[in-house]
């Protein structure tokens, strides 16, 4: 049953996608509004099948890193509706934001089952979901970022070439950009300090020490040294546009290690599987 | 065409005539308007429109094909009398097009094809004003009517469906346009004009409509800055206040005949700092240029030139260009259905359609009364004949008349109520004497029941 939601929101979503080319390409207000309807259904037929998951997650007490990167697909699309309700125009997201989505929703269909991380007894607190939803939603919106950053660099390129092609054409205003940029750092920092934070406290409870200098917790920390350097180097000096752009590339990356190396790879606590 | 009018549309523009030839045809400054005049004078046209802007004069009339010649006489003679130019060296300059041709052009003008900056948008707008005089002086029927409201179609279905309009074709507005992509909503945003020229004012406008917070002015001659200022309720910096007003500006209009660079790398590189690396878009229309290039290389700074402008402007034109050629097929597809509209105008299909039917009845009937009637000369058939045949002349008098009269207040509805009522469009059936018989009664029950009431009264 989950599986037909998970087949039916992926079918959905791609057929969006080309829902939103077709906005890309006319830029006509109702494309664009045919292209949102589609999606919300694609959200709906998602989230049934996150309730299902759910269900499932606490009845089985599993919790498997294909559902972890699946979630984060969910948040995007979330994400995505919370700034196109803002009066920050960014429509044209959606048509680089939706590849971003299938492809993590292929991997996630590529990961076996089997890597796991089985709930002990310690999953059992309050601060469990506290400290993972805080930390996937800081994900969701490090990607948003990465996913608005293309966007600026792709069209500031274009300005400062003067050659202006399809990309100035389409997307949304530079300025624009870089403030759905900064929203999405602002946001991105607060959860993750947040995870940061719960996930320390999580720790103290189980294992009685606040921090333990696992990988994840290492490289996490140094992202978290990222966002922290941007935000008071845009407050203070007002590093925008392209710099910031480029930042969040490098969180990008670093993000990446974290979690597809590290979770999957390295052995502790914070892994999946073996 | 079958039909006996003609649309004539006779006309110069910017291509085929002169500015010279064009002001004295363009009855600008003429006690009255042409149409009115046309129309006092009994000229012999059935409708008639005409429309005038600074790169076209145009005039439309529909025309029946019998009067056509000496209407082209007098519209001639009338032409002379006004411009007080010979024919011979009006004729040089004007074109005549005929139906689809007319109609074709008609659009194409509406859409903006015509016009010397493809796609523009303003000359709806005048064939709009022109329509509504023509409605003013009652010189618009039925096809003018709908060619116009086709034409206002047309020009909408262009505009959504093609790109005819799209980008900025003015250096002022390609500037305004970019203005908008880099720094978003202007309302927030300041303007500093370097420069008090006429130059700076113009480039300005699009931006104070677009709704720009402050505009500052920074000139070498204060007391012109002042001025400016004052004009546009700005503030005014002298140069040497420049970095100051950097600092404030988001957008910088260059515009000063200063022969060396003014905002240097340098002087725009110290100012990033106290701007916080607010991104700044500077415009430089100067000649020779009044900005160093090398300024875009700056984080967050775009420079743009005026070459760099007009090629913008240029890329669109082409970009317009290219859209053209997709208007020109909803074009021809609009006036197909524009010449299908007219050719069910068209009454001599039913006319005709008419008289094969009376005639297949006369003769079915004559020939039953022939075989009765066994014993007739030659001379007595041809009399009976003659008599059929001036009888149904003589009813169908009354319908063709109707059509004839009619189409041109009542249109297609007339012919349509015409087939309708003797049921043109179905295949031919005959009418049996027990039906007709009973038709017929019931009105000879219905008078004499009418009857007896009078005379119970």
């Amino acid at each position: 049953m989950a599986n037909l939601f998970l087949f039916l929101s992926f079918f959905i979503y791609l057929i969006c996608w080309i829902g939103f080319g077709f906005y890309f390409k006319t830029m006509k207000k109702e494309v664009l509004r045919y292209a949102q309807g589609i999606l919300i259904l694609g959200f709906f037929s998602h989230s049934l099948f996150w309730i299902i998951k759910l269900y499932e997650i606490f009845s089985l007490s599993i919790l498997s890193f294909k559902d972890v990167l699946n979630f984060v697909s969910w948040e995007l699309i979330l994400i995505y509706f919370f700034f196109s309700f803002s009066p920050l125009e960014i429509f044209t997201a959606g048509f680089f934001l939706l590849p971003m989505v299938l492809v993590i929703f292929g991997i996630s269909y590529l990961f076996p089952q089997q890597i796991f991380s089985p709930f002990s007894p310690h999953f059992k607190t309050l601060w469990f979901p506290i400290h993972a939803l805080t930390g996937l939603l800081s994900h969701g919106f490090l990607l948003f970022g990465v996913n608005v950053s293309i966007m600026y660099l792709l069209q500031e390129r274009e300005i400062k070439k003067k050659q202006l092609g399809i990309f100035f054409k389409k997307l949304p205003p530079l300025e624009y950009l870089d403030r759905v940029n900064e929203k999405c750092l602002y946001l991105g920092f607060i959860l993750l300090s947040l995870a940061i934070i719960s996930g320390a406290i999580w720790s103290e409870s189980a294992f009685g020490n606040y921090w333990r200098w696992s990988p994840k917790e290492v490289i996490t920390l140094v992202l978290w040294f990222i966002y922290a350097i941007l935000i008071h180097q845009r407050v203070l000096i007002g590093w925008r546009g392209k710099k910031a752009a480029y930042m969040f590339l490098v969180g990008f990356s670093l993000w990446c290690i974290s979690f597809f190396v590290i979770n999957l790879f390295s052995k502790g606590f914070h892994t999946y599987g073996f | 065409m079958a039909f006996d009018i003609t649309i004539l549309l006779i006309g110069l523009n910017h291509k085929t005539a002169p500015v010279e030839i064009r002001e004295k045809l363009s009855f600008k400054n003429f006690p009255y308007h042409p149409l009115e005049k046309l129309k006092n004078d009994f000229l012999p046209f059935k409708e008639a429109y005409f429309l005038s802007t600074c790169n076209r004069v145009e005039f439309c009339f529909i025309l029946e094909n019998s009067k056509k010649d000496k209407f082209l006489d007098n519209f001639i003679s009338f032409l002379e009398k006004e411009v007080l130019l010979p024919w011979n060296e009006l004729s040089q300059h004007i074109y005549f097009l005929e139906n689809e041709e007319a109609v074709k052009h008609l659009f194409e003008v509406a859409c903006g094809l015509d016009s010397m900056v493809i796609g523009e948008p303003q000359i709806l707008g005048q064939i709009k004003e022109a329509y509504k005089e023509a409605l003013n002086f009652k010189t618009s029927g039925i096809i003018l009517n709908r060619l116009f409201h086709r034409c206002f179609f047309v020009a909408k279905r262009v505009r959504t469906e093609t790109g005819i309009g799209g980008g900025a074709v003015s250096i002022s507005y390609a500037a305004y346009g970019l203005a908008k992509k880099i720094l978003g909503s202007l309302r927030e945003k300041n303007l500093l004009l370097l420069g008090a020229g006429e130059m700076a004012e113009l480039a300005c406008m699009h931006f104070l409509s677009g709704g720009i917070k402050k505009i500052l002015i920074a000139n070498r001659t204060l007391s012109k800055a002042l001025e400016l200022a004052e004009k546009f309720k700005g503030y005014a910096y002298s140069l040497d206040e420049l970095p100051t007003a950097l600092t404030l500006a988001d957008i910088v209009i260059s515009s000063t005949s200063a022969p060396s660079y003014i905002i240097t790398k340098n002087l725009v590189a110290s100012v990033l700092k106290p701007r916080k690396y607010k991104p700044l878009f500077i415009i430089d229309i100067a000649v020779p240029r009044n900005v160093e290039p090398e300024v875009n290389k700056l984080e967050n700074v775009f420079l743009y030139n005026i070459d760099d402008l007009k090629s913008v402007v240029e890329e669109n034109l082409k970009e317009r260009q290219k859209e053209a050629l997709r208007a020109k097929i909803i074009l021809e597809e609009e006036v197909f259905k524009f010449q299908k509209w007219l050719k069910e105008l068209d009454f001599y299909p039913t006319l005709k359609a008419l008289t094969e039917k009376a005639e297949i009845i006369r003769e079915k009937e004559l020939s039953k009364t022939l075989k009765k009637l066994k014993n007739l000369s030659k001379e007595e058939i041809e009399a009976i004949e003659i008599l059929t045949r001036s009888l149904i002349q003589k009813l169908l008098y009354y319908p063709i008349n109707f059509i004839k009269k009619s189409y041109h207040e009542e249109g297609k509805y007339a012919i349509s109520l015409i087939r309708q009522i003797f049921e043109l469009d179905e295949p031919f059936k005959e009418v049996s004497d027990s039906e007709l018989e009973e038709l017929f009664n019931i009105s000879e029950k219905n008078k004499i029941s009418e009857q007896k009431k009078e005379l119970i009264q």
